[in-house]
């Protein structure tokens, strides 16, 4: 627990403008801000009062673009929530320039806030009392046994292949450094002094690709990938039509109606939404019908988010098991849909496989239910109070990689420019530290089993 | 039983590597001290390899010579061959190590003891460790002596219950055939202790003449002034070093270990005890490893006096006709006389997670253990638990804190802490990959580390800490010279630069600054600036690292003061973990039964999760406002 370092986090209470907060908070934040704030009058964060705003623009320093028009609030220590020098920054546009801002003020030292940090300091810095504290433990607990790992499988699958080969090939490296640093006179088989240069280039390389194909990026870029998904004739292309506000799928009472998929593009509250209707998932025989099924399957794996629909009219059926056993819990939401008819399904087999998910009961048809499933969505991709929005864990896996990649590049330039092995290795711990905080390894634990179980050591 | 008429204040139990430093540190701080071993003419003896020091070790033994003990002085006047390793690695693993003259390392260790005011040196072997309402009262020894004692520190090394395997044939004893302390073990379970069981093995010694050196690779000692103990920084080298030698084993030994698998002690259960990864024996290396063709055997002579060779690379607990077998198929061995077998040896440990850190055991007030029998490896590792283990000794008897170096301050500090608050499931050797802090924790700067907590104690003599004084002075001198001269862009400064493939200048700049480059040593300063002052290597070497690692040293530096902040955070002795609210009970029971000391160790403890830590942290800060 630092407690001197700046940090910043996107602030996400629920309810309108939950897009448009960045909180900052530490010592350093009215400078920080100062750096990436432009006023027409030339008004400072540093310089202004307590409980005081100001309108202007967030420019990056280096380029001059401007990345969004915004409002700063500045509260001064100890008469803020932290109880530390903070500041708000209220933004207008939507998740793109946020993050733009968000990048701005992380790239230039400010450290992303850890989940509970803002309340951890608030309570240090008696701002707050215990019962208020125990509460953020709870949160923090909540986490902690979900594995402190952010989940690798919630990113595709190329993806986190990709940081595993990276993390594998620095523990190679720190592998055989380590080893010949405390068994120099020992042979160390199968990796060399001149590989140490080539691995380090090649997981240079990789993080680099990595971070271009990034999905966050692509999600808002393109829009958040959401597949709806269940048995043929619960009502999927009712519930697209619904959240669109316009006849886009075609409707019938024909189980099988969608064969291909559609997409719909749609704007919720700034979050661009990809929503995609799929032909009902089923064991079938119908080859046309087959065809579109598997491609389903696929579509599921490149989803961000699935809204897996159930019909309360017909009950919960062995096909809506099979369903909720092939999907992610993580990047899921249940719906039970047509309540009008009948409410009383039996959702025994879906707190089986969701047990801590809310589960969303609508009737597509009349329109009831929709505005909690808009809010169910949003919290998944923004988060809410206790949880992180995938959006906002992506945003630390990238922060992560990030930090990665610096690290090795310090490395790289390093062990080229003669830096001896005992400070190379500083930097590759750094690298892996921070592949570490996504693919849940720790360096001091691991080590020396990474190192006797590659090479035979002792004299 | 006969009540010896003399009560000593304090008590160590065994002479080895960490019996020695506890009873010098304790009998130094002035208190009656009492050594009982179980023979006089193994003292400081060197039951497996002949040499001191190497990566952490050597680290170690400067530490234990800033804080004023023994280990460092005896080697460097018993050496017979010193090596100066890793040099291209960095400066921060640079480490020393030599080869020790066996029989002259005890002999000195055995007259230092001898000459030591306030300390008694007696052969015994204890049976008993005798305590009252958990606090310790003296020892009891075979042949129905009584001794009474304030303190005891426990540094049985591998005797405890110890059993030596060679093949088929087992024997109750302790390393290289002592007797074995049987009864001890039992004592301590009467106590409440609960004990693993280790292993760890040594290899054959064979006879220097029947080895062919022609077809083996000389590895000679290293030339210059190279010492463990600060105080003989400076002083010429040794001369006369002795070689060791390099062979390998090839296929036909590894055949014939395979063909005799069966028979090995190791693969057929008669083996129980945990051995060390770091040091696997050769059937171990050549089951394990089936593709490798051939492993090193590093020929170490063992003394001046004596033609045995220790096989470095070979611990074996094969059959010794197995032994006397794969030998001959080696390069330069084949007609090799084996005089000693190789061997196994298991023994009882502590299990160190009842020790608080400072080396006393929770259990019985004034006990405290130190070295091989609190589960480590290596005479190093032994020597800094001993020295620790009898300064506090001491140092409570004056009624003064304990002494507990951190993580940030010292090898020793990692070694205790992980010990005390992790255990360990191997004999554990210190490692430098285990110090998060490694470029501070240097063999050079060991004396700044330490040398004022020696002094402070009373241990580290006016001598010595004289000379620590003049070097730092001299050094902050240099510092200073090196960032007030400047170079300025002259033809002959360029050419030399240029010589040495460095960039040349096109403004004045500080001699520091050019210092700051990876390829400028300081012969090349002296070049540019022939008015330098003169100095030691030792003062070199540190200005160099100074210089050259300030942006990395200055990062540790952060890190340690986040670090700190929670080592500082102390937990009450009392605490009572059953009302801190919001523990997972996994956590609650690791802490009540390991009893850290501060918030940061209690992070460190397998199964305390960061969640715990804060629940911990707001018990804390609760308590503190409601007074
Ligand atoms: N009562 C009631 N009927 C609904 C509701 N939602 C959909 N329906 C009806 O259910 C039938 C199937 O609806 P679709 O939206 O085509 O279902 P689907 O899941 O897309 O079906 P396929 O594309 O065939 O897999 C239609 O007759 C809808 O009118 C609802 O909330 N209540
Ligand atoms: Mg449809």
């Amino acid at each position: 627990m630092n407690r001197e370092d700046t940090i910043a986090a996107l602030a996400t209470p629920p309810g309108i403008g939950a897009l448009g907060i960045i909180r900052v908070s530490g010592a350093e934040s009215h400078q920080q801000v100062d750096r990436i704030f432009k006023n027409p009058k030339g008004k400072r964060a540093s310089e202004m009062n307590g409980y005081t705003a100001a309108y202007g623009h967030i420019i990056d320093p280096d380029t001059g673009e401007n990345a969004d028009e915004v409002i700063i609030l500045v509260m001064h220590a100890p008469h803020s929530y932290t109880g530390e020098n903070m500041v708000e920054i209220i933004a207008h546009g939507g998740p793109v320039p946020l993050q733009a801002i968000m990048d701005l003020l992380l790239d230039r030292g400010v450290r992303l806030a850890e989940q509970g940090e803002f309340t951890r300091r608030a309570f240090f810095n008696g701002k707050m009392d215990l019962a208020q504290a125990e509460a953020v433990v709870d949160v923090i607990e909540a986490k902690t046994q979900k594995g402190l790992r952010l989940a690798l499988d919630q990113l595709g699958g190329s993806l986190s292949r990709f940081i595993r080969e990276s993390s594998e090939k620095l523990w190679e490296v720190l592998a055989y450094c380590e080893a010949s640093i405390d068994f120099p006179e020992d042979e160390l088989d199968g990796f060399t002094l001149e590989d140490v240069e080539q691995y380090l280039d090649r997981v240079e390389k990789d993080l680099e690709k990595t971070l271009e194909t990034y999905s966050r990026g692509r999600a808002l870029r393109e829009g958040v990938r959401t597949t709806i998904i269940g048995r043929p004739n619960v009502g999927k292309s009712t519930l697209l039509n619904a959240l669109l506000g316009e006849e886009r799928a075609l409707v019938t009472s024909v189980p099988g109606t969608t064969r291909d998929s559609v997409e719909e593009l749609i704007n919720l509250d700034g979050i661009p939404l990809r929503l995609i209707d799929t032909a009902g998932l089923r064991e079938t025989e119908d080859e046309v019908e087959k065809l579109g099924v598997d491609r389903t399957r696929k579509l599921l794996e490149r989803s961000d988010l699935i809204l897996a629909v159930l019909d309360s009219g017909s009950g919960f059926t062995a096909e809506d098991e099979k369903m909720l056993a092939t999907i992610p819990q993580e990047k899921s939401l249940v719906v039970v849909n047509k309540i009008d008819l009948d409410e009383s399904i039996d959702l025994t087999g879906v707190r089986e496989h969701f047990p801590e998910n809310e589960i969303l009961f609508i009737s597509a048809l009349e329109g009831r239910g929709l505005e909690r499933v808009r809010q169910a969505i949003k919290e998944r991709i923004i988060g809410s109070e206790k949880e992180e929005g995938f959006w906002v864990s992506n945003l630390r896996h990238e922060r992560a990689l990030k930090e990665a990649l610096k690290s090795v590049k310090a490395a790289r330039e390093g062990w080229k420019s003669g830096v001896t092995m005992d400070l190379a290795v500083v930097d590759i711990r750094g690298a892996l530290h921070h592949l570490g905080q996504i693919t849940g390894e720790t360096i001091n634990q691991d080590i020396s089993r990474e190192i006797f179980s590659r090479f035979c050591i002792g004299k | 039983m006969f009540e010896y008429p003399q009560t000593y204040q304090i008590i160590v139990i065994g002479a080895g590597h960490a019996g020695c430093e506890a009873a010098l540190a304790a009998s130094r701080l002035g208190f009656k001290t009492l050594v009982l071993t179980i023979d006089l003419d193994h003292i400081a003896f060197m039951p497996c390899n002949p040499s001191v020091g190497g990566p952490a070790k050597g680290h170690i033994v400067r530490e234990i010579d800033a804080l004023g003990g023994e280990m460092g002085r005896n080697i460097d006047s018993t050496m017979i061959q010193v090596r100066m390793l890793n040099t291209r690695k960095g400066p921060a693993v640079q480490a020393l190590r030599a080869q020790a003259d066996k029989k002259k390392y005890h002999l000195r260790m055995k007259e230092v003891l001898e000459k030591q005011k306030n300390l008694d040196l007696k052969q015994g072997l204890v049976t008993r460790i005798l305590a009252e309402e958990g606090r310790v009262k003296g020892v009891e020894t075979a042949t129905g002596i009584r001794y009474r004692g304030e303190k005891v520190i426990l540094t049985t090394g591998t005797f405890l219950r110890g059993r030596i395997i060679i093949g088929e044939a087992t024997f109750d004893a302790g390393p290289n055939q002592q007797l074995p302390a049987k009864e001890l073990s039992r004592s301590l379970q009467e106590l409440g202790f609960s004990l693993k069981r280790f292993k760890t093995g040594t290899p054959p010694r064979v006879l220097g003449r029947t080895i062919d050196y022609d077809k083996t690779e000389p590895q000679p000692g290293h030339a210059g002034s190279l010492f463990f103990s600060f105080l003989h920084e400076g002083r010429e080298g040794i001369s006369g070093q002795l070689s060791c030698h390099l062979t390998h084993t090839n296929p036909r030994t590894h055949s014939i270990i395979n063909e005799n698998i069966e028979r090995a002690p190791l693969f057929s259960g008669v083996i129980e005890g945990t051995g060390p990864r770091y040091c696997p024996s050769i059937e171990d290396k050549v089951v394990s490893f089936p593709r490798k063709k051939s492993h090193q055997v590093f020929i170490e002579p063992e003394g001046l006096t004596t033609d045995e060779m220790y096989l470095s690379g070979l611990p074996t607990s094969l059959p010794e006709d197995v032994q006397f077998s794969f030998l001959r198929t080696i390069k330069g061995m084949e007609r090799v006389d084996m005089v000693r077998p190789g061997y196994a040896i298991e023994y009882d440990v502590i299990d160190t997670r009842q020790l608080n850190l400072d080396l006393e055991t929770r259990l019985i007030q004034g006990l405290y253990t130190a070295g091989q029998v609190n589960g480590t490896s290596g005479y190093e590792e032994a020597g800094g638990q001993g020295l620790i283990a009898g300064i506090n000794a001491a140092l409570t008897l004056q009624g003064r804190k304990p002494l507990i170096l951190d993580r940030a301050q010292a090898y020793i500090g990692v070694l205790i802490d992980d010990l005390v608050t992790k255990g360990t499931e191997e004999p554990y050797r210190m490692l430098t990959s285990r110090a998060e802090y490694r470029l501070l924790l240097r063999q050079d700067n060991a004396d700044q580390r330490l040398s004022h907590i020696g002094r402070e104690i009373g241990l580290l003599g006016d001598y010595q800490w004289e000379l620590f004084r003049q070097k730092q002075e001299e050094i902050e001198k240099i510092l200073e010279i090196l960032g007030k001269t400047k170079i300025r862009p002259t033809p002959e400064v360029n050419e030399i630069l240029q010589e040495k493939t460095s960039g040349g200048l096109n403004k004045p700049v500080s001699l520091k600054e050019i210092f700051r480059r990876p390829e400028i040593t300081w012969s090349d300063l002296v070049d540019l600036e022939p008015g330098l002052p003169s100095c030691t290597q030792g003062i070199q070497t540190q200005v160099e690292t100074m210089v050259k690692y300030e942006g990395y040293i200055e990062r540790q530096q952060r890190e340690i003061e986040h670090f700190k902040k929670l080592e500082k955070k102390m937990l009450p002795e009392k605490i009572d973990y059953d009302r801190v609210p919001n523990l997972r009970t996994e956590a609650r029971e690791k802490l009540k039964d390991i009893r850290p000391i501060s918030v940061g160790q209690a992070g460190r403890i397998n199964g305390v999760s960061p969640a715990d830590i804060t629940s911990l942290l707001i018990y804390l800060e609760r308590k503190k406002k409601n007074g």
